[in-house]
Order: C-alpha cells, then sequence, then structure tokens
C-alpha cells in the first residue's frame, strides 16, 4: 500500500490549489483585479 | 534560501485559508450575503452612474414611464429630462423617465443590473441599445462582475454556459467576498448625489451632474481623436437639422432602412441577451431596441445591426433609430465632429440634436404599446 508522507500531501494541495487560482486568472479579464472605467480612463 | 513555511503545520494552515477563500462564494450562500444596495453604494462615479443607479433602484418608489438601461453609449445618448418632458406633455401628468447607464459594453451587465431595477419598481418601457460592442469588444465577465455577481444571489444565470465561463463568474464572485464581507459589518453610507467635489464627470469631464439629468451623462467636450484630448468644447445646433420623420421603426415598409449584419453574438453575450429580454417579457415590460450612431457610421445610409432581435431573441422588440447620413446630412466634418466627446459618444451638442429627432419615434411607441 502506498503511503504517502503528510508534508507531500500538503504540498501536492498547495500546487493543486495555487493552479487552480493561476487557471482562474488566466480565463478571468485581466481588468478585474484593476477596477479602472473601461472606455475612459481619468 | 529559506523555505515558504517553517513547518508542514505552517504549510495545512496556508492551503486550508486557499481553500476556504475560495469557496467563500459557496459558504456564505445566500442568507449571509449582505443586501444587493450595499453592491451599488460600493461603486464610485468613475464606473458609472451606480450612486444614482442605488438612489433609482432601492429608494425611489413608484412606476417608472420609461428606462434607458445600457453602457456608455445610451448612458450618453440621451437627454433625458427633455424625454421626460415631452412625455410628460403627452400625457397630461408628470412622466417619470430615467437613465441607467454604466462604463463597459456587454449584456451580462446589462441583464443583472436590470434584474435589480425590475425587482424593485415597474417600468413600462426599457429602452436599450446593442451593448456588443464592436469596438470595444466587451469581455466576459464584464469587468465588475466582481461587484454585482455574487454566486448566492445569481448562481442559476449561469445556467447554460460553458464550464470555463462559469468558472470564471465563480471567481469573480470569490473576488467580491471581501467587499461583501465588509458591507455586511459596517455598510455604506447613503451617497450625496449632489456633492460635486467628489463626482470625477463633473470635475474631470466637464459633465452635468447625472443625478440632475434623471441619469444621463451629458458631457460639454469638444471632440477627441485621441483620448484624452478634448478640442474646446463650443455649443453648436445644427443650421439645418434633419427632421423628426427621418427617425425610423422597423416595418415592413421601412426595412430598407436597415441593415442586419448576421454575424453571430459570442455564446455567453448572446446567453445574456436573451436572459434580459426574458426578464423584460416576465415583469411585463415593451421592449425598445435603440440606435445610438457611432461616428464611424456618420456617412451610413442604413441603420446597422449586428442581428435581427426579434427573431434572434423570440420576443416582440421594437427597433428604432436615424440613418446616420440623414441624421448628418447637411453637415460638414467638422460640423458632425461638434457633435461628439470620442467615437463612439455623444457630447451635450450631439446628446440634445439625437434625442430631438427620436423622442417622437419612441413616444408613439411608448404610447402604442401603453394605452
Amino acid at each position: 500500500m502506498l503511503k504517502i508522507n503528510s508534508e507531500t500531501l500538503i504540498h501536492v494541495i498547495l500546487i493543486i490549489l495555487s493552479l487552480i487560482i493561476l487557471w482562474l486568472l488566466v480565463i478571468s479579464p485581466p481588468d478585474f483585479l484593476n477596477n479602472k472605467i473601461i472606455y475612459q480612463a481619468f | 534560501m529559506r523555505p515558504a513555511f517553517s513547518s508542514t503545520g505552517q504549510a495545512a494552515a496556508f492551503a486550508l485559508l486557499l481553500f476556504s477563500l475560495l469557496l467563500l462564494p459557496l459558504i456564505m450562500g445566500k442568507s449571509l450575503l449582505p443586501p444587493r444596495e450595499q453592491i451599488y453604494s460600493s461603486i464610485w462615479w468613475a464606473n458609472g452612474a451606480y450612486p444614482y443607479l442605488d438612489q433609482q433602484i432601492f429608494e425611489e418608489k413608484g412606476d417608472i414611464d420609461i428606462a434607458f438601461i445600457g453602457a456608455s453609449h445610451i448612458w450618453q445618448g440621451i437627454d433625458t429630462p427633455y424625454v421626460q418632458k415631452q412625455l410628460s406633455g403627452k400625457l397630461g401628468r408628470q412622466a417619470v423617465v430615467r437613465t441607467f447607464g454604466w462604463g463597459g459594453s456587454g449584456y451580462d451587465a446589462l441583464y443583472f443590473i436590470a434584474q435589480d431595477l425590475l425587482e424593485h419598481r415597474k417600468v413600462r418601457t426599457l429602452v436599450y441599445y446593442d451593448v456588443y460592442d464592436e469596438e470595444d469588444i466587451p469581455r466576459i465577465p464584464h469587468v465588475l462582475a466582481p461587484r454585482w455577481f455574487r454566486f448566492g444571489d445569481n448562481a442559476e444565470a449561469l445556467s447554460g454556459l460553458s464550464g470555463t465561463v462559469q468558472a470564471s463568474y465563480y471567481f469573480a464572485s470569490v473576488l467580491g467576498m471581501p467587499r461583501n464581507l465588509l458591507c455586511l459589518i459596517s455598510p455604506n453610507k447613503p451617497a450625496d448625489l449632489f456633492a460635486l467635489s467628489t463626482n470625477c464627470w463633473v470635475i474631470k469631464q466637464r459633465a452635468l451632474n447625472p443625478a440632475g439629468q434623471l441619469g444621463a451623462l451629458t458631457e460639454m467636450l469638444g471632440y477627441a481623436a485621441r483620448l484624452p484630448d478634448h478640442a474646446p468644447y463650443m455649443e453648436y445646433l445644427p443650421a439645418t437639422p434633419a427632421a423628426p420623420s427621418e427617425a425610423c421603426i422597423y416595418s415592413p415598409k421601412t426595412k430598407s432602412q436597415f441593415e442586419f449584419g448576421g454575424m453571430q453574438l459570442p455564446p455567453a453575450q448572446l446567453h445574456f441577451a436573451r436572459k434580459f429580454v426574458e426578464l423584460a417579457k416576465a415583469h411585463g415590460c415593451q421592449l425598445i431596441l435603440l440606435h445610438v450612431p457611432v461616428l464611424s457610421e456618420r456617412k451610413s445610409p442604413v441603420i446597422r445591426e449586428h442581428l435581427f432581435w426579434p427573431d434572434m431573441l423570440h420576443a416582440d422588440i421594437a427597433m428604432v433609430g436615424i440613418p446616420a447620413a440623414k441624421l448628418f446630412s447637411n453637415l460638414t466634418e467638422n460640423d458632425i465632429l461638434k457633435l461628439y466627446c470620442d467615437q463612439a459618444h455623444f457630447n451635450k451638442n450631439g446628446q440634445a440634436y439625437f434625442t430631438t429627432l427620436i423622442t417622437p419615434a419612441l413616444l408613439s411607441l411608448y404610447d402604442v404599446k401603453n394605452k
């Protein structure tokens, strides 16, 4: 039976979560985090 | 280099934090969200007339006869006080005409904001325009989706969209959660709509206060070939204007004045366009699609629309506009530029000119449906 070290498991989970967040950032408009007006910048 | 985490426990706690943040919209659900009014009172003037929308949707009561709703082309396209005055004269009572406008094209914004409006006020006629703007291709989701899309409130609207688009809206709700939590703890104070010192449109864009214009944005800026270098503004009214009779309401008799591009809207845009129309039908609203011409259309002898909207959306939608070539007939190129503040938006001159010509057609459509 494969034994997984808890530290390794946590790191895998962190990598998966990071990839999910990275994917969400890539598919979403870049201005999501910018919040500037669309057609006319002040 | 030191490791990122000094212990496995610390790494596990960080993973739990990330996981919790990603699941926050699901955890909050609907019951733990602050009232939707807090969304609008959190968005300041720079992104649209949101302080005014807040007051109109959630505070003012009473039915609305005509609501102009949409992004910046209609926000700047119509002189709302003029339309209200004309409709009041026609009805023999004080009419209620408002403009609900914001920055940034896209049908998702149109749907979600219309949904909030129609849940709080009865609107007899909704006048909108095709917010799919080729000159400024709208992104899906709209960049303000983290503000007004909340998973607990609006998840059912995503049904039918692709997984990627749904994930993007979910991410928008994740990004919006901290602000929602803050509004839960410390609700926003009501905005002073007439505090001009904080209204960027009045200060920087030489606009009349939208709150005083029944929501319309009326900019006193000259034309800018390249933003933000506007020419000096001069009051101008065409000496030989077009006639209101040049306005066209689509019918078998006038169909030669229209041209339908036959293009496919992106699926997500079409999805929300359909939902907007279904929403209007469910609330018994008359729908009018108004064509607001941009500068690049100035020589067009026809009114160009992307789609034949009644067929595409399976709804009774009146379509109205003025062929740009007729609107700008007898005007020199310089005269036409005096009506615009940039490639796509009327200034005060253009707004007044366009409104006086299109209003009789709008009122005739209102009259037909509301007898």
